[in-house]
């Protein structure tokens, strides 16, 4: 009971936690741009995406006659949740999430493919080409990105010899942080990230200049909100995640008797880094064309992802991790 | 398997109503069709009921960006007409609004263009830069778009005080920033990967399609009214063609920065040049010119702009006809985006810098039967002698 | 280290938080004729290629990323993993029989 109490106030507190983000990015790309961004809605305009959520909940659902109405409820709703589970792995404050069990790593990566896959979904069911086009290169940028993706996320397994969260944040404790050990897998991290995140270099599947809005070219109201938060969510989770694996998460100085603060209050600033990083990259570079994404990921970021994991596994095989 | 795509005339690429229909392989454009049509006001009608000085305030409003030059070819024509020359002063005014409305509306380009390759950032630092030419519009002309300045015989205001001094700090100002975007556009690896290489105007395709303006100066021709006129006050000013030999749209990117530099240059010589006396000859605005045609040529940020007058000897225009600098680019369009992929689509064609409000005034369309015609001009007398034989009753009671 | 029960739990936790937010947002339906096409009337149409192909890479890359993974983390073999494989052999075998 007290565990279900738990993980109601952990998800509600996560979707507050993931606007919050996206007002942080939304507030970081503006000052990039010399604008002042959301202002109005709240004290520097922080409630600003709760209120887009709340305006696109109550406004109508409008669809194409004959599109795949059963695939096009459950995407959002799918995603979300997946993206919502896939946070529970993770650790803030403890060094243990709310869920932790072995094998914890791979839940996530597992789960943050699934909703590509919704995404790929919810374009191929609408009847628009657009949709169909956006689809179509989220599918070419996905299995891009998601190999260089999981194999930085190998060199860390490697390197910290586990792949359950809780683990790689004790090795770290006991070591060094593993941004130390492995920092070509933080850069091939950060660019699968912003290719995961859909933000501007690789924001080719909804390039909104190209093909409208991509594959969410249909959707409205609910739908377009939960893709929304699915993404608020993400940003959130692929933050935490690199938090945690490349800087060692909740771990840090701390007072005898205040550990959970001062863990949620280093994980916070650990994760705002992060956030930070994909929001200044986003502000900084124009659009790849797809097929120049897909070049870079095979052709330099893929080959760098190998290269650091033969590294890690060479420093281990020489003992000096 | 090959589909078809639309984009426009509601697209978030387009600014303004323009419509391509786009054969598509994958992600390759095969065949691209324009539409075009969707923004006609029938200016060019309008004009022949409007008396000649009223005509040259409707002229700035074909388009909203390169206002100034409209209008102002249409006064130099209208010049022709009445066959009086304006003052020195005046024309110095003149080419002064008419450089500083390049330097606008190539930053606007700049921006447009960055913001079609996904770069907002440097979107919205273009646009902080044009705020301070429009800050100096605001200081000559009282307004910051639509300028009113030109009337047929010279300029309508006189130079602001200080303002020789605002122009003399603007000048360096625009020229920094123009070697921090030169920098940018040629380092930036990502600004070269969307424009390197990408709609490639071949030289000899510019020249038999008639690209005009930056369009074909991106391509290596040589082609440039200032040059091959020298109008206005641009006889000894310090002026060059800037060209780009490659052709693609990032020699285009190229050449619209380095126009500004030239414009930068010529607004300091025309300041340090400014003639005394007055700005214009104070034409009465019912003075009736005598029979005559003008063919009057100018050219806008886009390219060439042509326009053709006829006098009867009425206070009226016989007929006015305009050629818009996009009108001339946009069959390049086609020729540029065959082979290339959907992602450049937008580039591409932002690359001409398209101005679908200057361009629409051919094209008749019916709204209720969704059908769009372009109209001979036997048809267009039948139809018109129809129309009056229809009012004939109301236009005679209106007159009584 | 939690069991079973808890992941159960947390997933039906998340996913009637979903569809309870879902269900709250304006059930209200409108079905249009056609699909956005920038103004002009293009009919809706759907394009058959790649979806289902890029479907089995998708399903190959989750395979292999675990096989990678498996090997690489010097024998720490977990349930976990055994499961996640047999479900995903299991649609792999329900697509080829569809």
């Amino acid at each position: 009971m007290e565990y279900l109490l738990y993980s109601i106030i952990f998800s509600v507190s996560a979707i507050l936690v993931a606007f919050f983000l996206e007002w942080f990015d939304r507030k970081v790309y503006a000052r990039i741009q010399h604008r002042v961004g959301p202002k109005i809605t709240g004290p520097h305009g922080v409630l600003q995406p709760i209120a887009d959520f709340i305006k696109l909940l109550t406004k109508e659902d409008c669809l194409v006659k004959g599109s795949d109405t059963l695939l096009l409820d459950m995407g959002p709703v799918l995603s979300v949740a997946f993206v919502l589970f896939s946070l529970f792995f993770i650790p803030f404050g403890y060094s243990e999430g709310l869920l932790s069990i072995p094998g914890d790593l791979i839940i996530i990566i597992v789960l943050s493919s699934f909703v590509a896959v919704m995404i790929l979904l919810t374009g191929y069911a609408q009847k628009s080409a657009y949709a169909n086009v956006g689809a179509a290169r989220w599918a070419e940028l996905f299995i891009s990105f998601e190999i260089p993706f999981v194999i930085s996320l190998a060199s860390i397994t490697v390197a910290s010899r586990s792949i359950t969260i809780s683990e790689i944040i004790s090795w770290q404790a006991h070591n060094l942080p593993l941004i130390v050990i492995a920092p070509i897998a933080l850069v091939t991290f950060i660019f699968s990230s912003l290719a995961k995140l859909e933000k501007t270099p690789f924001d080719i599947p909804e390039a909104e200049t190209e093909i409208a809005a991509g594959w969410m070219v249909e959707l409205s109201g609910r739908k377009l909100a939960f893709f929304r938060l699915t993404k608020d969510l993400e940003y959130l989770l692929l933050s935490a995640l690199g938090a945690v694996i490349f800087l060692g998460g909740p771990i840090g100085p701390s007072l005898p008797g205040l550990e959970l603060i001062f863990g949620i209050i280093w994980m916070a600033i650990k994760t705002i880094i992060f956030a930070l990083v994909f929001s200044i990259l986003r502000g900084l570079v124009a659009r790849y064309r797809i097929d120049q994404a897909i070049h870079l990921f095979w052709h330099k970021v893929i080959p760098l992802t190998f290269f650091q994991l033969i590294i890690i596994v060479m420093l281990g095989l020489f003992g000096f991790i | 398997m090959s589909f078809y795509l639309p984009i426009g005339p509601i697209h978030p690429a387009l600014k303004e109503p323009l419509n391509f229909i786009f054969k598509v392989e994958g992600e390759l454009v095969i065949d691209a069709e324009p539409n075009i049509g969707f923004a006609h006001r029938g200016i060019e009608k309008l004009m022949e009921n409007k008396t000649w000085m009223q005509n040259a305030f409707l002229a700035e409003h074909i388009c909203g960006i390169c206002s100034a030059d409209h209008q102002g070819c249409y006064t130099q024509g209208a010049e022709i007409i009445y066959e009086k020359k304006p003052p020195e002063r005046g024309l110095f005014i003149r080419t002064l609004v008419w450089e500083l409305e390049r330097i606008h509306s190539h930053l606007l380009w700049i921006g447009v263009a960055m913001h079609e390759a996904g770069f907002d950032t440097f979107f919205m630092y273009a646009w902080r830069d044009r705020e301070v030419v429009l800050d100096l519009f605001e200081a000559l002309c009282g307004r910051r778009v639509v300028y009113s300045m030109s009337t047929i015989g010279g300029v309508r205001r006189d130079l602001p005080s200080q303002f020789a001094e605002k122009i003399k700090k603007f000048v360096p100002y625009i020229k920094k920033r123009m070697k921090v975007y030169e920098d940018l556009a040629l380092r930036d690896q990502t600004i070269l990967a969307r424009f390197q290489n990408v709609g490639i105007l071949k030289k000899s395709d510019a020249i038999d399609l008639g690209a005009v303006g930056p369009t074909a100066r991106g391509s290596g021709v040589k082609r440039d009214v200032r040059y091959e006129e020298s109008y206005g006050a641009y006889e000894g000013s310090p002026y060059r063609i800037v060209v780009e030999d490659a052709g693609d749209s990032l020699a285009k990117l190229l050449v619209r920065i380095k126009e500004i530099v030239v414009s930068a240059d010529i607004l300091e010589y025309l300041v340090d040049n400014m003639p005394s006396g007055p700005i214009n000859l104070n034409l009465p605005p019912m003075a009736k010119p005598p029979v005559n045609e003008a063919f009057s040529r100018v050219e806008a940020p886009r390219g060439e702009l042509v326009y053709y007058l006829k006098s009867d000897g009425n206070l009226k225009p016989y007929r006015v006809k305009v050629r818009t600098p996009t009108l001339a680019n946009i069959t390049s369009v086609v020729a540029m985006v065959k082979g290339m992929y959907i992602a450049d689509i937008p580039v591409v064609y932002a690359s001409i810098d398209p101005c679908i409000g200057c361009m629409d005034r051919v094209l008749i369309i019916d709204t209720k039967k969704r059908k769009q015609k372009i109209m001979t001009k036997e048809e267009l007398i039948h139809f018109s002698n129809k129309w009056f034989k229809k009012h004939l009753n109301e236009l005679k009671e209106e007159r009584a | 280290m939690q069991g079973l029960l808890e992941i159960v739990l947390s997933f039906s936790v998340v996913l009637i938080l979903s569809l309870l937010l879902y269900f709250l947002g304006n059930r209200k339906k409108r079905e249009t004729e056609n699909p956005f096409a920038s103004g002009e009337k293009i009919p809706a149409m759907r394009i058959q290629y790649l979806a289902p192909w890029l479907f089995y890479v998708i399903l190959f890359g989750v395979i292999d990323v675990a096989f990678l993974l498996i090997a690489l983390t010097a024998g720490q073999f977990t349930p976990i993993i055994l499961v996640y494989m047999i479900i995903v052999s299991l649609v792999f075998i329900i697509l080829k029989l569809k």
